[in-house]
């Protein structure tokens, strides 16, 4: 599988940057390399360590049954927050994967 | 050689951790804001496949709603945190006061410390009954006031839940 690379989206940049053509720029090129593969990979990230951070502040609250529902609390948003780390994860995937076969057949 | 088994400690009136409440509310706020500086980077405009850009745009959609409901819980439990400190504060003063008078504080009773205090003195007793029913009724108004507090907690939690599993 075909990761998105620093120079990659460097050359996007510098192609971003050039001067404008008469017609609209395709949409295959400057415009998929520019793809926010890097901003979803910090998402995924934050999402892992918000979870792991989570996990590792268990409090003491004092009284049962208000324990049980801190953690319950926890243990519902970490779900959530896995399962869109889950989602991004999928989405980053997917996207390396078009690109590199729209790379293959330009 | 033991002669006797030693009385057990009394129990604290108040049971809780503030500083962990704490703890976890700041590590709920500093995941939020990390989840929405990552989201702000997200430019759905960018991705060349308009399928890969609606998907962009419900993962940012979705991922703010998470970060709002982990704001609202850090919220809840930093607010709980305070409540309790003051629960804990305003028990170990009630606790002082109830040592000076020779009685003691066991979880959430107040009664004569055991043993042998001093020559019967009447009036003396009756100034220690006194004290410990006033003591007893300020103790007993802050574990109610905590125990509303608490309910209260657990209700707000439950809301945000459903909220989370509705998004």
């Amino acid at each position: 599988m075909t990761e998105p690379t620093t120079s990659d989206r460097d050359r996007g940049a510098t192609m971003r940057v050039a001067p404008a053509p008469a017609t609209p720029a395709p949409v295959v090129g400057p415009r998929a390399s520019g793809e926010p593969f890097a901003a979803l990979r910090v998402l995924e990230q934050a999402l892992g360590s918000a979870c792991e951070d989570l996990f590792a502040a268990a409090p003491f609250p004092g009284d049962q049954a208000t324990g049980h529902d801190v953690n319950r609390q926890v243990d519902e948003l970490v779900d959530a927050l896995r399962a869109l780390q889950a989602e991004v994860d999928d989405l980053a995937r997917a996207m390396a994967v078009a690109r590199s076969r729209r790379e293959g057949r330009s | 050689m033991v002669w006797s088994i030693p009385e057990p400690s009394p129990a604290a009136p108040v049971l809780g951790d503030p500083a962990s409440l704490s703890a976890l509310a700041l590590a709920l706020r500093h995941g939020a804001a990390q989840i929405e500086q990552a989201v702000v980077d997200l430019d759905p405009s960018s991705v060349a496949s308009r399928r890969h850009a609606t998907r962009v745009r419900a993962v940012a959609r979705e991922a703010s709603a998470l970060t709002g409901s982990m704001s609202r819980s850090a919220n809840l439990l930093a607010d709980h945190a305070g409540e309790l400190a003051d629960a804990v504060g305003l028990a170990a003063r009630v606790v002082d006061r109830a040592r000076s008078a020779g009685l003691v504080v066991d979880g959430p009773t107040i009664h004569p410390a055991s043993g042998v205090r001093g020559v019967v003195d009447a009036e003396a007793e009756s100034s220690r009954a006194e004290t410990m029913r006033r003591l007893q009724q300020v103790l007993s108004a802050i574990l109610l006031d905590l125990d509303t507090a608490r309910r209260r907690l657990r209700d707000d939690l439950a809301t945000e839940r459903r909220a989370v599993r509705n998004r």
